[in-house]
């Protein structure tokens, strides 16, 4: 309880003194002869004056106007209190829309609670509130823009979606500050379980940042390994199970070969631990899937499939002294399983013997050696091996112009700053894919094996900031999956990817849940519909690729509810009461009218 | 003689009405002259004095009838030791009679005429006694001359007396010699007259209180914040005039009038209240022959 303006309080004293000086003053009356004054009882109700002192009698009189005054200036101090479950004026709602929303924990989930939360902040607008809503899904969006129409966000809440995947809270508080940030009386809130990435890089401006979690356990069993590997025993299946509650957990596990059980058996889990089992896997297998019948409140988890095939995984060499860019992006393509080492291992050096045990090297400014690998890539320095002759560094290039086929089909240097290029000229075999102002920027060789050159140090510019760099990742882990595209490829739920297409083509995504359509544009299809674990079948007829979807992110599984979460620069937003100041002024002046009719009932009327 | 002339006080309807009536008084009174009421003392007089128009109850002996027969007129004759009432028209002339529309000087001066007409037709003696400073009074008068005088003494009252009408009253009770009816013409605004007019009983008269109020006293439509100032005293009371204060004064106002009623009825009186906008006519008609007063 405050006043907004309590200056205003010290009316009181004043005027509240005047009507004590009028009290205090004697009653200038009006003279009336009568024929005898013994009849007349000496009764004074009311004391105005304007003439001499007295002494002050009680009087309810005065003492109900005090009161009225009283409400009156606590009214003009902007008299109010916090109420609870309101919004403030301008409020932006995120509704968390990630895979540890689909827990069980509440009813009907997690979600279900956050929709009807918001439905119920939605009822309870004033007018004059503003809200916008937004899902904090794998892609945020923003599904009703600000407004005061809670029949169109009403709508909207009903319109959200969960998916599977992992939640983006960073860059939904970044569009949600786009929308109010600036707004010093918004608000955002946020619902959620709190179960996400750590959000970083993002400034709360001006608004307050309200956040009321959702959810009441952490009890949660998932398959977080399964692969397929050829052995000397023959093809064999391992599986892990993770139990990320708090207490050991059972479960049966049944691993699958194409939907016919293979394996079952009653696996304990310890509080935080991992069991895991081998099984043999029949050698003509499509899919493997494992699956915990009793794995807690979240089952995107539960259950797990890769390709039979072991080679249907790309084996990725990732040969650097650090570069976060290259990691994350290469661990976003589920096709991809990716090593990191600052030095090739001699086993996979040409001249020593056996078959290497990767698809793809990638060389990160690290000079290129020769490798067993069937294709390379380099960035920066360059090699004896390299594809082209590589020599100094020759500072920002002026000209850049691209050829948007194969590898750079998508990718787009426009915009994007070099600090330096390194001479370099094709070798024998090889072909220009990009040229700068001072000479090759990109190289291509294909023979005797595929090898790519870039001649700039990815780190030494924002190349790994523009929109081209997935998608030259997308298409350098295209080009080496190569043939073996075809048949299953697993990827996580929420991945984008991308297909080569001609511009106005239509490809057929048949999902779990849902079946679209994809037009091609510039090129290629991007995919982004895998949000739901399940298989999906992408194209028709002869052509058809099928995905294995997996929900992988071990922060979602892990689904304990947190009461508080940091944003940039540590700061933490806790969970907090939905409230805000309600003004008084109207009641107030309400009870002092009020006030004003009592008296005027008590001492006018009857008079 | 003609009526319009007897006394601007009263109308030739009032008259009219006055003529038929007399003075009917619970006790019976021994006269100094012969009067048309049976003495309490056996012993007539038949000496002629006047000759007046017949009245119901007036002894049919003494219609004249030779007048009658030769004027088609009922005329009785009286005589001069007929015994006859001693009348005390008693006036409050104190300043509170100076009060109210219309106001009740002029009331109780009508009154005083009304009862001086009943009285003087039957043969009545009356005495005009002003409560005021320094009692002004008349002889006892009788006849139609006596009447006019008493008009005449009527309309000369002033009403600005200072002193309690319960102070004028005991100093009237001194001068009454005769026992006879006191008829008492007042506002009653005085705490003490409940007293006085046990001392005119005690004196052995008969007490008639005729209180005669304004419809301001009876209802006061005032209000708002009021010095109110008593007209004889001076004194000042500090209102607020409002529904409650009036309910009270109204049950002050009650309570009063009850108490005078009370003494004069102890005592064998009689009480009226009437209002001064009340006519002659309408309250000897109504009022007093009803109550008996007149007959």
């Amino acid at each position: 309880m405050s006043f907004q303006s309590p200056q205003s309080l010290l009316w009181f004293l004043p005027v509240g003194g005047f009507i004590l000086a009028l009290y205090l003053l004697r009653l200038r009356r009006r003279d009336f002869v009568i024929p005898a004054s013994f009849l007349w009882p000496e009764r004074e109700d009311e004391v105005r004056a304007n003439s001499l002192f007295q002494k002050l009698k009680f009087n309810w009189l005065w003492v109900l106007q005090l009161v009225a005054l009283a409400f009156l200036v606590m009214g003009l101090a902007r008299w109010q209190m916090r109420q609870e479950n309101v919004q403030g004026l301008t409020t932006v709602l995120i509704v968390d829309g990630s895979a540890s929303m689909g827990a069980t924990d509440v009813a009907p989930d997690r979600f279900g609670v956050a929709v009807k939360r918001a439905e119920e902040l939605i009822a309870a607008m004033k007018p004059g509130d503003q809200m916008a809503l937004i899902e904090a899904g794998a892609s945020p969006r923003v599904v009703t823009g600000l407004a005061n129409d809670p029949a169109r966000l009403k709508q909207g809440a009903e319109s959200l979606r969960r998916g599977d995947a992992p939640g983006d809270l960073g860059e939904s508080l970044r569009l949600a500050m786009a929308l109010v940030g600036r707004d010093a009386t918004s608000r955002i809130v946020v619902l959620s379980d709190g179960v996400f990435e750590p959000v970083g890089e993002v400034s709360r401006g001006k608004s307050e940042i309200v956040f009321e979690p959702i959810g009441k356990s952490g009890a949660n069993l998932a398959v977080t390994a399964l692969g397929t590997s050829e052995t000397p025993k023959g093809l064999q299946a391992y599986v892990g199970v993770k139990n990320f509650g708090s207490e050991a957990a059972q479960t049966p596990l049944t691993v699958y070969a194409d939907d016919r059980a293979i394996f079952s058996a009653e696996v304990e889990v310890p509080a935080g631990g991992t069991v895991g089992r081998t099984v043999a896997v029949p050698g003509d297998v499509s899919v493997v899937r494992a699956r915990v019948s009793e794995g807690g409140f979240l089952s995107a988890d539960d259950e797990r499939m890769v390709p039979g095939d072991p080679s249907g995984s790309l084996r990725v060499l990732l040969v650097t002294r650090g570069n976060l860019f290259l990691e994350t992006g290469l661990n976003l393509d589920a096709r991809v399983v990716l090593d990191k080492a600052a030095t090739v291992p001699n086993s996979e050096l040409v001249g020593n013997g056996g078959a290497g045990n990767y698809d793809l090297v990638i060389f990160d400014s690290v000079p290129e050696v020769a490798v067993k690998a069937p294709m390379t890539v380099t960035f920066g320095v360059g090699g004896k091996n390299t594809a082209a002759e590589v020599g100094a560094k020759l500072g920002t290039p002026d000209v850049i112009s691209v050829e948007e086929t194969g590898v750079l089909e998508g990718v787009s240097f426009e915009g994007v700053y070099l600090a330096n290029v390194y001479a370099a000229k094709p070798k024998a075999g090889s072909r220009v894919l990009a040229q700068n102002s001072q000479g090759a920027l990109v190289v291509q060789r294909d023979a005797p094996k595929r090898q790519l050159y870039f001649a700039f140090d990815l780190l030494d510019g924002d190349f790994p900031l523009s929109v081209s760099f997935p998608i030259l990742l997308g298409n350098l882990v295209d080009l080496a999956v190569g043939e073996r595209q075809r048949g299953f490829s697993t990827l996580v739920t929420g991945q984008t990817i991308g297909i080569p297409g001609r511009d106005g083509e239509v490809l057929v995504v048949k999902g779990p849940a849902e079946t679209e359509s994809v037009r091609a544009l510039n090129g290629r299809f991007t995919l982004r519909g895998f949000d739901r674990v399940g298989r999906y079948s992408v194209g028709e007829g002869e052509d058809v690729r099928e995905y294995l979807v997996n929900m992988t992110s071990e922060r979602e599984s892990e689904i304990a509810p947190v009461s508080e979460f940091a944003i940039a620069g540590g700061e933490a937003v806790q969970t907090k009461p939905m409230e805000r100041f309600a003004d008084l002024w109207k009641p107030l002046i309400a009870l002092m009218m009020g006030v004003l009719v009592l008296e005027w009932l008590v001492f006018m009327r009857r008079s | 003689m003609s009526e319009q002339t007897l006394t601007p006080l009263l109308d030739i309807r009032d008259v009219r009405v006055l003529e038929r009536l007399r003075l009917k008084p619970r006790k019976s009174f021994t006269g100094r002259v012969r009067g048309e009421r049976l003495a309490k003392e056996k012993g007539v007089s038949l000496e002629f004095k006047d000759y007046r128009e017949y009245a119901d109850g007036d002894d049919l002996r003494h219609l004249d009838w030779n007048v009658l027969a030769r004027l088609g007129v009922p005329i009785v004759k009286t005589y001069q030791d007929e015994e006859d009432l001693p009348v005390y028209l008693l006036v409050d002339c104190s300043k509170s009679m100076d009060y109210g529309e219309p106001g009740k000087g002029g009331a109780v001066k009508r009154l005083g005429a009304a009862f001086g007409v009943v009285a003087s037709r039957a043969g009545d003696s009356v005495m005009g006694m002003s409560l005021n400073d320094g009692v002004n009074r008349t002889r006892f008068l009788r006849g139609r001359r006596g009447t006019v005088q008493l008009m005449g003494w009527l309309e000369s009252l002033r009403m600005d007396g200072v002193r309690p009408v319960s102070y004028h009253l005991k100093q009237a009770a001194k001068l009454m010699s005769r026992t006879g009816l006191a008829v008492v013409l007042t506002d009653g605004m005085d705490q003490s007259l409940g007293g006085s007019l046990a001392q005119l009983t005690a004196a052995g008269h008969e007490i008639w209180v005729v209180q005669v109020l304004s419809p301001f006293e009876l209802d006061p439509g005032i209000e708002g914040d009021l010095r109110l100032i008593d007209a004889e005293s001076g004194a000042a009371v500090e209102i607020t005039a409002n529904g409650p204060t009036l309910a009270e004064y109204r049950k002050n106002l009650a309570l009063h009038n009850s108490l005078i009623e009370e003494t004069v009825k102890r005592y064998g009186g009689r009480y009226a209240l009437v209002g001064s906008d009340a006519g002659v006519s309408q309250i000897f008609g109504e009022i007093f022959k009803k109550g008996g007063w007149v007959e």
